[in-house]
């Protein structure tokens, strides 16, 4: 990847941050977390973009970033209208990523207009600051000269056995300036292995100072070189060399270029971040606030320890690795199958580790693909916002379990989906706020976007309290439309159904948003494509919630070993009920293919016919009864061989687009099965279609 | 005068099936495998044999016999697969062909081979890039781009769905 790739990837990953930051802030104006992050952006973008041939960015960054300083220091107010103008100035951001500068005609102009608005935001404020900057700046020339320290304060384990009491350096420190300290917890080893007499905990200080560098050292005597590191922080000439090198030796940590930005964006607004961090020190009332904040010290530096420790990787790099895991895997099985007959006991117990091992890799490789669908719903949270706004409603959006993991080929295969089910939500779902108060709703409506695990599954649910969908007018515009018959008997889940069917719509008003009746058969569709479900389920004035079940991975399922013939085939396990032992003859030259189950007669598919198989049929097969869509139907094969967990390897380049194999797993013989998807073998064969 | 460090020379794969001998240009051939067993999948194009398991991943496995309909004068020995890839709508697709015998690498001068003719062929000339002579015995080289190239892929499909 070259460095300006790079640089797109980074850019678009903060810009995303960006988002969500600025709709908080949006909602709470004071929000200082907020705002320091928008103002930290705006600076990286700004000081990277132009290396990377970006200048247009900086452009756009250069003046919001003096916005968001000036808004920092509280000397500018935050507006709607500096909230919308950063909201634009990030979507250009993006089509500037996206096309690397190669901005056609409308997408130039738009990013005039979006510069223009800008520089009349900071014109407007910049008059006034000015004088204000310039007052200040006389100010503190008129004191005496303060000092801000950045100290690493690490006693050795032994310190109590040379008579020092580690915590006495604050008094001192104390007497000569102001400090603000955060512990570091990491040393300190589990209640088993601690050792009362040992000392574990070190700190990062603060210190505010009139007091040059030798006397904050002289409070150090009694330390060695090794235990505290004091370092002036003079932010224009920061001796990048000397601190880091310091900070590595004495910590045993490295710094990553952007962490050493962080260091010194901190550093530069010592006086400010700390006053932040204020609830994490607890120097009065110790016995009080202790347990608390040593809670939050902790999470905190869990916070420091991920943040640190995470990896980016290409994705490529990744599927790679998996696929060579599961072709391990693959080969352990090999191995030992053909080992079962030699009889040793080392042998064995290695092959049986191996066993383990292969595993736990397996596990390992398949979790790195998992995301949470974090970024996602924060995507959508930008729709709705904007959404909301075109249609005049208030809404909030709500989300719970947004740490739920997913593949990462399903996270990016739901944007889609989720997106047309909000758009849905917030068109026809959501009323505006004069009906809402009409029948007594709060004037913002909800949508709630909630996530969980369950079993081997994901659920994504999506509600919202709107006017919900009237079932009388599915009805009547499924027999309107043609769909039914009109007299068709249908459950309350076979009506809900036909809202997933091409062309059908119930929206009164086909609006710019939604409600033109294409949708909701692709988003069925999209999601049954990975391997999911969805439903929809409605209260009538009480809104609406559609429910998505997604499988965990793509890569591995569950499944029942058929075999066919000589070939071995694999059903997946979730949507098989029972196998019932059968005679051949007696379904196959029977006219009607159906059999009775539970006092219901069932539907069969002959296997062995669909996939035109010729030879003699052996005397006995067994029904595979599976449950699709609500509904149970009949497969016809020649012997079930037991349950195998299969990795799924898609099927070669010819065969990529075949009707209803969806894969292939390596057996662990070294063969070949294919893997049947068994919703399209049925739709293929005309026995799904909700109706008729 | 022409010298002879300006003669491009190709190197193909040679390879029999049945009675006729086909080459493949080697930049296409990753490897030439031994047949242990195509696993069939059913409902798909009569001359695409199967899949088998190749480097990791699974690889469709083609009958060239049955692709170009090869006269089956001798009997059928399809021992080898030939892994090869190549290009198709700027995609990189491999595939594996079915072929009775290897002959070997055979490096040919660009002038000794003929280009094809119109008609008077039995092969369907769109999939051919020429021929030349080879030992007395005339050996066609195969157009794989044309062959498998997604239109031909998806006339496949659509022949199967008409069944």
């Amino acid at each position: 990847m070259d460095f300006q790739e790079k640089f797109v990837e980074e850019a678009r990953e903060l810009v995303y941050g960006l988002e969500s930051r600025l709709i908080s802030l949006e909602s709470n104006p004071g929000d200082k977390v907020a705002v320091d992050e928008v103002f930290r952006v705006m600076h990286t973008l700004k000081g990277t973009a132009s290396m990377f041939g970006f200048e247009s960015i900086e452009q756009i960054t250069h003046q919001l970033e003096t916005i968001y300083d000036l808004i920092r220091d509280d000397k500018q107010r935050i507006t709607d209208e500096i909230v919308n103008v950063t909201f634009s100035a990030i979507d250009i951001i993006k089509i500037i990523l996206d096309k690397t500068n190669n901005l056609d005609s409308e997408e130039q102009s738009l990013f005039n207009e979006v510069l223009n608005k800008i520089n009349k935001l900071g014109v407007a404020d910049e008059t006034i600051n000015k004088t204000q900057v310039k007052k200040e700046a006389k100010k503190e020339d008129q004191e005496i000269k303060q000092r801000g320290y950045y100290i690493l304060y690490k006693p050795d384990e032994d310190i109590y056995f040379r008579g020092i009491k580690p915590l006495g350096i604050f008094f001192d420190l104390n007497d000569i300036g102001k400090y603000k300290a955060f512990p570091f917890l990491d040393k300190v080893p589990d209640p088993e292995d601690f050792n009362p007499d040992k000392f574990f905990i070190y700190w990062d200080i603060f210190f505010l100072s009139n007091y040059p560098p030798q006397e904050i050292k002289d409070i150090f005597l009694f330390f060695g070189e090794e235990e505290y590191f004091v370092y002036e922080l003079n932010p224009d000439h920061p001796d990048e060399k000397e601190f880091f090198a310091k900070y590595t030796k004495l910590t045993g940590k490295k710094l990553n270029p952007a962490q050493v930005e962080d260091v010194f964006e901190t550093l530069k607004n010592i006086d400010n971040i700390a006053s932040h961090r204020q609830e994490y020190i607890g120097r009065k009332d110790e016995k009080t606030e202790k347990e608390t904040t040593l809670k939050d010290i902790v999470k905190k530096t869990e916070d420091i320890v991920k943040k640190s420790s995470t990896i980016r990787v290409s994705a490529d790099k990744l599927d790679y690795l998996i696929t060579n895991v599961s072709e391990f895997v693959t080969l352990y099985s090999q191995i030992s199958l053909f080992t079962k007959s030699i009889e040793n006991k080392e042998l064995n117990k290695s092959i049986q580790a191996l066993g383990k091992l292969s595993k736990k890799l397996r596990d390992n490789a398949l979790e790195l693909r998992l995301v949470p669908i974090n970024e996602l719903s924060l995507k959508l949270h930008r729709l709705i916002r904007d959404l909301s706004r075109k249609l005049n409603k208030e809404v909030s959006f709500i989300t719970e379990g947004t740490d739920t993991e997913l593949d990462k080929t399903i996270i990016d295969n739901l944007e889609d989906p989720l997106m047309h089910i909000i758009r849905n939500s917030l068109d026809h779902g959501i009323e505006d706020k004069e009906t809402r108060q009409k029948i007594d709703k709060p004037d913002s409506g909800i949508i709630r976007l909630t996530a969980f695990y369950s079993g081997a599954y994901v659920f994504i649910q999506i509600q919202d309290d709107g006017r919900g969908i009237d079932l009388d007018i599915i009805w009547q515009k499924a027999v309107e439309k043609g769909f039914i018959s009109g007299n068709a008997q249908l459950t309350k889940r076979e009506l809900y159904d036909l809202l997933f069917l091409p062309g059908f719509t119930t929206a009164e008003n086909v609006s710019k948003i939604s409600g033109r009746g294409v949708g909701m058969d692709v988003v069925k569709q999209k999601i049954n494509e990975l391997r999911g479900e969805i439903e929809i389920d409605s209260e009538i004035n009480l809104g609406t919630s559609v429910t998505i079940k997604l499988p965990l991975t793509l890569s591995i399922i569950d499944t029942l070993k058929v075999r066919i013939e000589d070939l071995v085939y694999l059903l997946p396990l979730a949507v098989v009920e029972t196998c019932i032992g059968v005679k051949y003859h007696q379904l196959v030259n029977s006219t009607k293919k159906q059999y009775e189950y539970e006092n219901t007669l069932l539907p069969v598919i002959i296997l062995r016919d669909e996939f035109n198989l010729k030879n003699d049929l052996p005397e006995n097969g067994k029904i595979v009864i599976i449950k699709q869509y609500e509904k149970k139907y009949c497969l016809l094969v020649d012997q079930v061989l037991g349950d195998h967990q299969a990795v799924i390897k898609p099927l070669g380049d010819l065969h990529k687009k075949h009707e209803y194999f969806s894969g292939v797993s390596v057996m662990g013989d070294g063969s070949l099965a294919l893997i049947l998807d068994t919703g399209k073998l049925l739709t293929i064969n005309k026995l799904v279609h909700h109706l008729n | 005068m022409e010298k002879y460090y300006d003669i491009k020379v190709n190197t193909y794969l040679g390879f029999r099936i049945g009675n006729e001998v086909f080459a493949i240009d080697v930049e296409n051939v990753i490897e030439v495998i031994r047949n242990k067993g195509v696993t069939s999948v059913p409902k798909t194009a009569d001359y695409i044999e199967g899949v088998i398991h190749f480097r990791g991943a699974i690889l469709s496995v083609v009958s060239a016999r049955k692709k170009l309909n090869v006269p089956d004068n001798e009997s059928v020995g399809n021992d080898v697969i030939i892994v090869i890839e190549f290009e198709t709508n700027n995609r990189p697709s491999k595939v594996g062909i079915l072929a009775d015998k290897v002959i070997g690498v055979l490096k040919m001068q660009e002038n000794d081979i003929q280009p094809v003719m119109e008609f008077g062929n039995y092969y369907n000339p769109e999939f051919l890039k020429g021929a030349f002579k080879y030992k007395e015995s005339i050996i066609t080289i195969l157009n794989v781009e044309k062959i498998f190239s997604e239109d031909e892929i998806r006339i496949i499909n659509q022949e199967h769905k008409n069944e």
